[in-house]
């Protein structure tokens, strides 16, 4: 039975992104923020520093399904994985990585408008983002903002956030805020365009992002420049990507990665 | 210091704080003659070797900046360039947050907003002192440090300096027309008018001079074609009338005694877009008294009233790679004065440049040792008073000068292509009258 309408599929392909709404129920919900707040402790400590002074600086994490059972099962959410194949078109999806994004409350910085794609070692566009809220995402709070239909525009290259800043001129006003509620999904395009405000509410502003691609997709070790999951990459260019590292979820999961998602060895 | 980019922004943030104090360095240490000088004397004895190498970790780089003697240096070269101090306490702040955020990376894969933290810290300290110090000396003085592994000969300079050693312009040799007419043929490739004078005379002294390409003021080059004998030829380890390359040293007859340093500049000069107008002086008798120009280049260089006149090379300590710099400014009867303010200022600029190879500098007031020999050396002879005199160049210590197995350093020929871009820049803002 399929998990999203033909009217998602179709907004999905017109658009480049759309909302799955109840994906993770409340007790869920509760339960991730609650081992964010674990975790972070664990971080901080881990390089002896103190909480706060942690969390005004970190703000993203990658691979967080290695050092969290909660998230790690989180991570193998078989609707969420399922609604990714149908978007793709595949019957097997991998997973490229997870990451945590926070954006603490009156802080986080502007995410300036970028594609996703061009900063992965990943040869074919055929993935896509589920970017879990685990609060309410208002547009005051940092909701995700898009440019409509710009997944369906040409390759473009990564952008420097450090020296760069997409404009898009009279364009701008198609973009469009998605808010969200806590529990539901943005799944996204990997070549949407998308950028994201400062928090400016009193409140978090946390998402739980797993990025799952077409179990075919190939390392292309020329693409990015630098990113963080080149370093586990241990097939050549042009292999499919290796196990370990990058686990596949499908009708037919593989014992281990079931064994991983059920919270055991990584 | 002139750069920081998402992707490697922990690297450039690290060359840049070590490029702001080793530039703030160089251009506000006294220039005297003496001592080598070097910026990492400023650190601890045990930070010093990796200071150099531009390889001291964020934590111990925070330390550092703490301190009062190395803030004063990061103050007066802010200063220097025109710029107000450093807020200190800012800064030290800056370095907590990018050295939580690196440690969380390394950690657990955590990190801030792509490279922020790290920016912030570089903005402070990197952002307007690398401006400044680029619009004052280019970009070059800023850039990233530079490893003497992969500090290697351009494949232009090889070419060269292969052609050039292939001539054999020994007292005796019979390749002084064919050489006098590849340099000619070469120099106007780059844009000079080139003529040859004194064929009735001897080897022919070569005159090249090409208008400014972008740049003020005016360098006269002085160089020489001809070679000494070859001596003992079955003594050499390697061929003396062919380049060899060996253990990142040129070998052959000349190559230091003055071909190296001529197939570097051709490279470097045919790579820069940029440059004042240039007269370069190149004869073929140096080995041999010199009789040509000494009858010619009083009257050639008479009228010349340049910004810079360059000699034709200038030494390194072969053991560590110490620049030598002679700078002086020519007084009466050839007198050696000291740099004026503006020579003074170059001299500043060439040692922070030589500190991206990670080699410190001694200043000296002289002119090179042909200067002694008897007859003198022509160029030197008819600088006019007043006149700014440079001798920089590829030569080390080691290269065996007239000797068997004559050699240079290869590592020298990317630093001299630097340096006369740093030189050029130099004499457009001195010609043009900046400050």
């Amino acid at each position: 039975m399929p998990e999203i309408t033909r009217a998602q599929r179709a907004l999905f392909d017109e658009q480049g992104h759309i909302v799955v709404g109840s994906l993770v129920p409340p007790e869920q919900v509760a339960r991730l923020r609650h081992a964010f707040e674990e975790q972070a402790a664990a971080w901080a400590a881990e390089i002896d520093t103190p909480l706060d002074d942690y969390l005004s600086v970190v703000s993203q994490w990658t691979n967080v399904w290695e050092h969290n059972a909660v998230f790690r099962a989180q991570m193998f959410h078989q609707r969420a994985a399922a609604v990714a194949a149908e978007l793709i078109g595949c019957e097997r999806v991998r997973v490229f990585h997870d990451h945590l994004i926070v954006k603490p409350p009156h802080g986080g910085d502007t995410i300036p408008w970028h594609r996703d794609l061009p900063n992965w070692p990943v040869a074919e566009p055929r993935a896509v983002s589920c970017w879990l809220a685990l609060d309410d995402v208002t547009a005051e709070a940092g909701a995700m903002r898009f440019m409509p239909g710009g997944h369906k525009e040409p390759m473009t290259r990564s952008i420097d956030f450090l020296n760069e800043a997409k404009t898009w001129g009279p364009r701008e006003n198609d973009a469009v805020a998605v808010p969200v509620p806590a529990g539901s999904a943005i799944f996204h395009h990997c070549l949407s365009w998308h950028t994201s405000p400062p928090n400016a509410t009193a409140g978090w502003r946390r998402a739980y992002i797993t990025i799952y691609m077409d179990a075919a997709c190939t390392f292309d070790a020329a693409r990015a420049g630098w990113h963080p999951m080149s370093g586990r990459v241990t097939v050549p260019p042009g292999a499919v990507f290796n196990e370990d590292a990058f686990p596949t979820l499908g009708p037919d999961l593989p014992a281990a990665a079931l064994a991983r998602a059920l919270g055991g060895a990584a | 210091m002139n750069r920081i980019q998402m992707y490697a922004s922990s690297t450039h943030l690290k060359h840049g704080l070590h490029r702001a104090l080793a530039v703030a360095h160089a251009l506000t240490s006294p220039v005297e003659p003496g001592e080598s000088v070097a910026w990492w004397s400023l650190l601890d004895a045990d930070e010093q070797e990796r200071g150099r190498l531009h390889a001291l970790p964020l934590d111990t780089l925070a330390r550092i900046y703490c301190r009062d003697a190395v803030r004063a240096v990061l103050d007066a070269g802010r200063v220097a360039v025109g710029l107000p101090a450093l807020d200190h306490e800012a800064v030290q702040t800056a370095f907590k947050v990018a050295i939580i955020s690196g440690k969380a990376h390394r950690a657990h894969m955590g990190r801030d907003v792509y490279g922020s933290s790290n920016k912030g810290l570089w903005d402070l300290v990197c952002g307007d002192f690398g401006r400044a110090v680029a619009d004052h000396y280019g970009p070059t003085l800023g850039d990233d440090p530079v490893p003497l592994a992969e500090s290697i000969p351009s494949d232009a300079a090889l070419d060269a300096l292969r052609t050039l050693t292939a001539f054999d312009t020994s007292p005796h040799g019979d390749g002084h027309d064919a050489c006098v007419e590849w340099l000619a043929s070469r120099l106007a490739g780059l844009g000079f008018t080139v003529e040859a004078l004194g064929h009735d005379r001897g080897r022919p002294l070569v005159v090249a001079h090409r208008e400014a390409r972008g740049l003020d003021g005016h360098v006269v080059l002085y160089g020489h074609y001809d070679v000494t004998p070859f001596g003992r030829e079955r003594k050499w380890t390697h061929p003396p009338r062919e380049l060899t390359v060996a253990d990142g040293r040129l070998l052959a007859r000349g190559v230091a005694d003055n071909k190296g340093p001529l197939a570097c500049r051709l490279a470097a000069l045919a790579a820069l877009e940029s440059a004042p107008a240039l007269t370069w002086l190149i004869q073929g008798e140096e080995e041999t008294g010199s009789a040509v120009a000494h009858a010619l280049l009083p009257e050639v260089m008479r009228d010349l009233r340049p910004t810079l006149w360059l000699d034709e090379t200038g030494y390194h300590d072969h053991e560590d790679g110490t620049l030598r710099l002679l700078g002086r400014t020519m007084g009466q009867e050839d007198a050696s004065l000291p740099p004026d303010p503006p020579l003074t200022d170059l001299l500043r600029a060439l040692r922070g440049l030589a500190s991206r190879w990670g080699i410190a500098a001694r200043h000296e007031r002289r002119g090179l040792n042909k200067d002694v020999v008897e007859g003198g050396c022509p160029f030197n002879h008819a600088l006019p008073e007043g006149a700014r005199y440079l001798a920089i160049g590829v030569n080390d210590s080691g290269a065996r000068i007239h000797g068997l197995n004559e050699s240079l350093p290869g590592w020298t020929f990317p630093l001299h292509a630097a340096e006369l871009d740093v030189i050029f820049r130099w004499v457009g803002r001195t010609a043009g009258g900046a400050s």
